[in-house]
């Protein structure tokens, strides 16, 4: 099948795609702002087609897919007014965690909706291999930094700890010590003792690679409870503490949050929550893919 | 010219120190370079040479000789580097007696590099790093690796005895 995933779309659509390529389907990404619907639609002909937000506020685009009805469409987002009276082009729509389902449900009776929440990339994880030098005691990865986390106590925290920071998002403390590529920050992930996440993904991830995630409370609207959580400088200290405190303890708390995102967590579980609605048979694929690649 | 050489060696105790830098100009680790030169090559300590990247209008007259770059590759004495880029140059020469890294400024917070590239540098083993006060050492040692020295802006006295214990 070929699978055309929007740039709009939020990052587990992104990572859904991943696993669809491991499965064998052709998945490219389309830019809207670089290539029109019309254009994208004559060149690559798309079986399935993932759209955003931002693609769901277009009229341009409903009209194309309505001259293309073959095509399955997931919609990530909100419906326009102007097409709630027809939304039975939509296969399926997706909600954000964190937004009730009912506000979809309401807006669009015809429409199933799905939550999809985050989970763990295994395909990226397996990237990540352990790396003696890599051994930090607290590695805070800087992606979507909440500005509570440049207060001076928590400076005073990450010296205490010998915490490094490194990501995207270039934090102007001493510790900071650059962007990351894909394969460091799970080498990193996988070498690591404790790891200070701002999103949920990388929560996931940090768990699912073997290190112990530490997640700021204001990284998502939900966080699951398998994750120990901060909000102060306080809770933080607590927790690095505890954990750096006796190995043993943090090992322990691995080994048991572990198993449960290896076997229910990842988006080749997520995947099939949406198959049905798509394509039934991603369901088995993807529980064999998932096997082979763990085995 | 032999023998001019042969007296400079014999006046400076055979110890050559080479700088390797982005400018010997209007900047303070040019102007603070150039006056650490200048009392070094005055102390007749060490044999000194200063290798810069750009030419830039000298606040400081030099009393020693002054080179592009590019002639740092086959330099046979101690050569030390003052920032992330001439480091990559550094990393390059092949006759240096000993590779340093003067740590003038923590490059890693004010470039959008990426940190597999900082630890190429910072922790080659090939290189000794100096840093540039006790603050940056901590800084140093915890994020990379501990610098042998500690040279307040280049401290010619200090700088002697660094070069000594690899000559």
């Amino acid at each position: 099948m070929k699978i055309m995933i929007s740039s709009y779309c939020p990052r587990s659509i992104h990572s859904i795609g991943q696993v669809l390529a491991s499965l064998g389907e052709s998945v490219t990404t389309w830019t809207p702002t670089t290539k029109p619907i019309y254009d994208m639609f004559y060149e690559k002909e798309p079986d399935v087609l993932f759209l955003g937000q931002q693609d769901m506020q277009e009229p341009s685009n409903y009209a194309a897919i309505m001259e293309h009805k073959n095509v399955k469409v997931v919609s990530c987002g909100a419906f326009m007014d102007d097409v709630l009276d027809d939304t039975a082009f939509i296969n399926l729509a997706i909600c954000q965690p964190g937004i009730p389902p009912t506000l979809l449900k309401n807006v669009a009776d015809n429409v199933p909706v799905e939550q999809l929440q985050v989970a763990a990339n295994l395909i990226e994880c397996r990237q990540g291999n352990y790396n003696g030098e890599l051994v930090y005691d607290v590695f805070y990865h800087s992606s979507e930094p909440d500005t509570s986390i440049l207060s001076p106590r928590y400076i005073e925290l990450f010296e205490k700890f010998g915490a490094r920071i490194a990501g995207p998002s270039q934090i102007p403390i001493n510790q900071y010590m650059g962007n990351l590529k894909t394969q460091t920050k799970y080498d990193i992930f996988s070498s690591a003792k404790i790891i200070i996440c701002d999103n949920l993904d990388d929560a996931y991830n940090a768990l699912y690679c073997g290190s112990l995630p530490l997640v700021i409370r204001g990284a998502a609207k939900q966080i699951p409870e398998i994750f120990d959580t901060f909000s102060s400088e306080d809770q933080l200290d607590t927790h690095l503490s505890k954990f750096l405190g006796s190995e043993k303890a943090r090992r322990k708390t691995i080994k048991q949050k572990r198993k449960s995102i290896v076997e229910t967590e990842t988006y080749f579980d997520r995947l099939n929550e949406i198959a049905e609605y798509v394509n039934p048979s991603w369901k088995e694929q993807s529980t064999l893919t998932k096997e082979r690649l763990m085995a | 010219m032999e023998r001019a050489v042969n007296t400079n060696q014999r006046e400076t105790n055979g110890m050559k120190v080479g700088f390797l830098a982005y400018t010997a100009g209007t900047s303070q680790l040019g102007t603070q370079l150039m006056k650490g030169c200048n009392n070094l090559a005055e102390s007749k300590e060490a044999s000194v040479s200063v290798f810069i990247r750009e030419f830039d209008k000298l606040v400081v007259q030099p009393q020693f000789p002054l080179y592009q770059c590019v002639h740092a590759w086959d330099y046979k004495g101690v050569l030390i580097s003052t920032d992330f880029d001439t480091t990559m140059i550094l990393k390059t020469t092949y006759a240096a007696k000993k590779k340093l890294h003067y740590v003038w400024n923590l490059d890693w917070l004010f470039n959008r590099k990426f940190m597999e590239e900082y630890r190429s540098v910072y922790c080659d083993d090939s290189i000794d790093l100096i840093a540039r006060s006790q603050e940056h050492y901590d800084i140093i040692k915890g994020l990379w690796k501990e610098p042998t020295d500690i040279i307040e802006d280049f401290n010619y006295e200090d700088i002697i005895k660094t070069v000594k214990k690899y000559s």
